[in-house]
């Protein structure tokens, strides 16, 4: 029988259950047609292109990374102009991170 | 003298028991998870989107709702003691789903008190994490207690850390009715797995040494003997300074950031860092308690937090100030819950070790409660929060010194004066 250490196995608990929280949250996000702030990195791609193919950018924050706000037929629209990484964010933890926000009475055009 | 790792090896985790231990910690994570998330439907179910009824309230049907938990828990833990946590755990899920679902048509006020105030109240007080340490005090074999108790606390600080910002995503995509209705059908896993917490039929249990142990014959008796013992009062004294501290923060600690200038941003950091430090410091209070002394443990941890919030309150306020105490606070954050549960344990062993505990956790709440009114009721009438903050370093100093002279022993019929 194999046994396993107590702290071990309380650690893996614990990140366990973390990353399966973190992978519904993925899945509930996957699922939203409404824009979300979305980190953006674009390292081989033009300025001009990434906020040709985004809606709203919100930060440029340097060496190829954005804050754009994109709803997921953006995303895949930065992705087709070959942008390597477009991972939408939950709001709070994208403001902690320092992403501004758009404008209270913005709309996205259809 | 027999080392702790010798002991260790006298009782490996069997399979039986780290079921036992995963599906307890699962449903301490999944309660508390969703207890902490009622601040996120003040708005929608308030405002325009929701019932209309105003934040007034729905504020008090969570003020109701910490009521009777602090008061089911004793009660819960009476039950427990009487039928077995496991059915506890499994009739609380049951009543915290129900209340959950029924929040969703409860559209008036009376209605909405009753159903996210009584019954979410009374259904924590079943299926809340102090149940699932109650089973663990009980089930799990005596050498592995302390860290089965550290690890289901830092279970339920996880999912106070992680379930939050899910359940924002899912009100942000679904809207606030659905993601009750989700959360209710997440609560209706409790019972299946409070199956696995039956002392019955399980064989490791039966391997794992722990026999259940009291110092009273009756309910009546472990009253009588809790209430006329000096340490456990002092012990009740101590929480209610936890209860306090933790509150006032919790509610108090964004508008005072606020009030100092400090971005939402850094604020949000400081809470984070409350929740991440929270799981850490809470998983090593158990293991903790085997090598020190439980009331030596949680007389260092108080005085811990009174030095914390002296050096932060004289320290200029900067970015890194408030993640430096986000993050030390949270490592003393829920740390008091494993040793204080422990010591009620050591005191009139683990027979009754559900209610006795339910009635210091009643402590706890009763001091959540004043802690966070208190802090509004200063700041109303002076304008700062400065003396309710200072307030809470003299408790912990308090606190601290409460829990020294507690006799960390079995009770006997005639105790000497501690």
């Amino acid at each position: 029988m194999v046994r396993i250490n107590t702290h071990l196995g309380g650690a893996l608990l614990l990140i366990g259950s973390a990353v399966v929280v973190i992978g519904i949250w993925i899945g509930v996000q996957a699922s939203r047609t409404d824009p979300l702030p979305t980190l953006v990195w674009a390292g081989d791609v033009s300025d001009a292109a990434v906020m040709t193919a985004s809606p709203l950018v919100l930060d440029q924050l340097g060496n190829g990374w954005w804050w754009v706000y994109a709803a997921p037929k953006d995303r895949e629209r930065l992705r087709q102009t070959g942008v390597r990484i477009a991972v939408a964010m939950p709001t709070p933890l994208a403001q902690m991170a320092g992403c501004s926000m758009p404008p209270m009475d913005y709309k996205l055009s259809p | 003298m027999t080392s702790v790792s010798e002991k260790i090896k006298q009782n490996p985790m069997t399979f039986a028991l780290w079921m036992m231990l995963v599906c307890g910690c699962l449903i301490g994570l999944i309660s508390f998870g969703i207890r902490s998330s009622f601040g996120l439907f003040v708005d929608p179910i308030s405002g325009k989107e929701g019932f209309q009824f105003g934040r007034e309230t729905y504020a008090f049907a969570m003020a109701i709702q910490n009521l009777f938990w602090g008061i089911g828990q004793p009660i819960a833990g009476a039950l427990a003691d009487r039928f077995g946590p496991w059915r506890v755990l499994a009739g609380g899920g049951l009543i915290f789903a129900a209340g959950l679902a029924l929040m969703t048509i409860s559209s008036d006020p009376v209605t909405f008190s009753i159903t996210g105030g009584i019954l979410i109240g009374l259904g924590m007080s079943g299926a809340g994490h102090n149940t699932v340490l109650a089973a663990f005090a009980q089930l799990m074999p005596v050498d592995r207690r302390p860290w089965a108790l550290g690890l289901a606390t830092a279970m339920a600080s996880l999912g106070q850390f992680m379930v939050v910002p899910l359940g924002q995503a899912f009100i942000e995509a679904y809207g606030w009715g659905a993601t009750l209705m989700i959360m209710a059908f997440a609560m209706l896993t409790t019972p299946a797995l409070a199956l696995s917490l039956r002392p019955k039929g399980q064989g490791a249990v039966q391997n794992a040494n722990a026999p259940l142990t009291a110092t009273a014959n009756s309910f009546r008796e472990s009253l009588r003997q809790a209430f006329g013992h000096r340490s456990y009062w002092l012990l009740i004294g101590g929480f209610f300074v936890c209860g306090f501290q933790l509150a006032f923060i919790t509610v108090h600690f964004p508008p005072y950031l606020a009030d100092m200038g400090v971005s939402a941003k850094t604020a949000s950091w400081g809470l984070a860092m409350i929740g991440l430090f929270n799981v850490v410091g809470s998983y090593l209070s158990g293991p903790l308690g085997v090598w020190l002394s439980r009331k030596v443990l949680l007389s260092w941890i108080y005085l811990a937090r009174a030095a914390v919030i002296t050096v932060f309150l004289l320290v200029p306020i900067s970015t890194a100030s408030v993640l430096i105490f986000g993050a030390a606070m949270g490592f003393l954050w829920l740390s008091t819950v494993p040793p204080t549960a422990q010591l009620v344990g050591v005191m009139f062993g683990n027979r009754y070790l559900s209610m006795l505990f339910g009635f210091v956790f009643l402590s706890h709440q009763i001091g959540a409660f004043i802690g966070v009114w208190l802090g509004g009721a200063i700041f109303a009438s002076t304008g700062s929060y400065l003396p309710i903050w200072w307030g809470g370093v003299v408790l912990a100093v308090i606190a601290a010194l409460l829990h020294m002279p507690i006799r960390e022993q079995l009770w006997a019929a005639k105790p000497q004066a501690a």
